[in-house]
């Protein structure tokens, strides 16, 4: 398999879950330098592009009226601007030169611009993003942590959330997804990126990345042995978010 | 009849409309367009050359609708819609047709759905052809094009500062009373953008022959090939104007019986009480989804189940092309006379 970074979180977190087995796999690092956004792209220079070429930092955008020079690093992806980790880090072969690691503020920035607003404000900006979705389910398709043979959508009796898209279905959804990756997303923003209406959801789990790192000191994906906290038991828990706990 | 449009009225003849109708039309919604009713502070989309994102099928099939309401003591009665006569104004021809292709589905002799019926009976249909073709649409390799009147009311044409106006029904003319009649000079200059937008549009891939290449080579290996990559979302039959399966489900907190969009691309669709799934791969999925269009809807009504609006092949998240898939399909062995 050949790996970036995000990728090589994703197999290691798949071996922890046993889902993957390690000796199995051969990995092929490489070195992202992030995903583009076509997207952004479009949004910038209209619909009449018939071919992009990466040349370095630069980007030579072909449209039915002639060139356009774009800057690179100004059309990727969300995550892949906010990316830690962009080198493999347990890859049996690295091809290239590492990159450096990235600035975890830019992380944090994201969950804080959320965190920041009123909780009126945040309800609403859920909604507005939510409430577009069209219950296709390619966010839980491309994600690399969502292999349930099924999924608590589709599970008959009990329902666990409205079946429709309808605001409750839809606010289920989106909520218990993301919840479901508490200490197992990687960050690498396969959800965003699938999404066919535009919904952000990648703050939802970049929350719970940020309170994982905060609380537990816990990266999903870092290496091929360590449980996510909410997965482990150990006889010293703390067990301190229950009201009495200590 | 043929009218002349100025674009700087277009505003007031919309909101003259609301009177009547509810109006419905293409809005800016985050990065895209979205079918929505006009209120009196609607921002018109001007110069979006894509169709929405979202398939006008959803005005007339939503994508969550309540069919049953239950009461009580085990009753149960019909879930009420009040159908408002509405225009939908601004539909491109892909759609359009899409929308009179579902009509076979939806209104057949003995078995009518009434709340598509309805809704059809009472909307009035506006086009705006396509000048301007976009890049992953074909729809001219499928047998339409960027200017086809479907069973559209009118439709309009940009000519730069204005629109001509073809009107093709009592209907679609009461909408455009009043307006000054095109001159033949301007008519004549219009068919010419038809003719031009039409002549731009690429042969995607060839027909002739398709239908028995996907029907012979039901068994091959080219179904893993075209599948490998696909991850099993609803994406493009969620965004297909032409897709309208529908799944019945008992909503039983809100006690309704509702239907909503289903997908043969998911696992569930075709998963059945035994455990068994007829179509347990993603393989056969993608078989079931390319045949329903371009083998089913011809053996049901001669007609191709696809009306190349380009949406699976822009918004599908691996970038599967069903063009590409299509003229791979097109290298398969065929026998004429296993044909007949």
């Amino acid at each position: 398999m050949v790996v970036r970074g995000c990728e090589n979180r994703s197999v290691n977190a798949l071996v922890v879950e046993k889902q993957k087995s390690r000796e199995n796999l051969f990995l092929i690092g490489v070195p992202c330098e992030g995903i583009l956004d076509w997207h952004k792209i479009v949004s910038e220079v209209g619909e009449a592009v018939t071919a992009v070429k990466e040349d370095g930092q630069n980007l030579m955008v072909e449209t039915r009226d002639g060139y356009q020079l774009l800057e690179r690093a100004d059309f990727l992806h969300d995550s892949c601007k906010r990316c830690i980790h962009p080198n493999p880090m347990s890859a049996d072969i690295l091809i290239g030169e590492p990159l450096p690691e990235g600035d975890p503020n830019l992380a944090r920035t994201t969950v804080e611009n959320f965190e920041t607003q009123t909780i009126e404000d945040r309800y609403a900006w859920f909604q507005k993003e939510a409430e577009r979705c069209i219950r296709c389910y390619a966010c839980r398709q491309a994600c690399p942590m969502c292999y349930c043979e099924e999924c608590f959508v589709d599970h008959i009796e009990p329902r666990w959330t409205e079946s429709g898209a309808t605001p409750a279905g839809m606010q289920g959804w989106h909520i218990v997804r993301a919840f479901h990756q508490t200490g197992r997303c990687t960050s690498c923003g396969a959800c965003e990126r699938a999404c066919p209406m535009d919904i952000k959801m990648t703050y939802l789990t970049e929350k719970l990345n940020h309170d994982m790192r905060d609380k537990y000191n816990f990266e999903a994906g870092l290496d091929a042995q360590s449980q996510p906290p909410f997965a482990a038991v150990t006889l010293d828990d703390k067990n301190r978010f229950t009201v009495r706990g200590e | 009849m043929n009218h002349i449009l100025e674009k700087h009225t277009l505003q007031d003849l919309l909101q003259s409309w609301r009177q009547d109708y509810d109006v419905y039309l293409p809005q800016k919604m985050e990065n895209f367009s979205h079918f929505m009713p006009l209120t009196e502070t609607s921002v018109l989309v001007d110069g979006d050359p894509h169709n929405t994102r979202i398939p006008p099928k959803a005005l007339f099939l939503p994508m969550n609708e309540a069919l049953v309401k239950f009461t009580r003591f085990g009753g149960y009665e019909d879930a009420k819609h009040e159908i408002q006569s509405r225009i939908v104004f601004g539909i491109r021809p892909c759609d359009a047709q899409a929308v009179q292709l579902l009509d076979t589905s939806f209104i057949q002799e003995d078995n009518i759905d009434p709340l598509w019926s309805e809704r059809r009976e009472k909307t009035i249909t506006i086009g705006l052809g396509c000048h301007e073709p976009c890049q992953t649409g074909f729809c001219t390799t499928v047998g339409y094009g960027p200017f086809d009147r479907a069973d559209l009311d009118a439709m309009l044409t940009d000519l730069g500062e204005t629109y001509l106006v073809e009107t093709f029904s009592e209907a679609g003319e009461g909408c455009f009373l009043g307006l000054p009649v095109a001159s033949e000079e301007i008519y004549n200059q219009a068919l010419d953008i038809q003719r031009s937008a039409h002549d731009q549009m690429p042969v995607a891939f060839e027909t002739e022959n398709l239908k028995g290449k996907l029907e012979q080579n039901f068994k091959s290996d080219y179904w893993d090939t075209v599948s490998q990559s696909c991850l099993g979302c609803g994406v493009c039959t969620f965004l297909c104007p032409t897709c309208f399966c529908f799944d019945i489900v008992d909503e039983t907190q809100r006690r309704e019986r509702v239907r909503n969009w289903d997908s043969c691309m998911f696992r569930t669709y075709s998963l059945e009480a035994s455990g068994h799934n007829p179509r347990p791969s993603r393989v056969e999925r993608t078989r079931q989804r390319l045949s329903h269009k371009y083998v089913y809807w011809l053996d049901q009504v001669n007609q191709i189940g696809c009306t190349g609006c380009g949406r699976c092949v822009r918004y599908c998240p691996v970038g599967l092309d069903i063009r590409a898939m299509l003229r791979q399909a097109q290298t398969l062995p065929f026998e004429v006379s296993h044909a007949a």
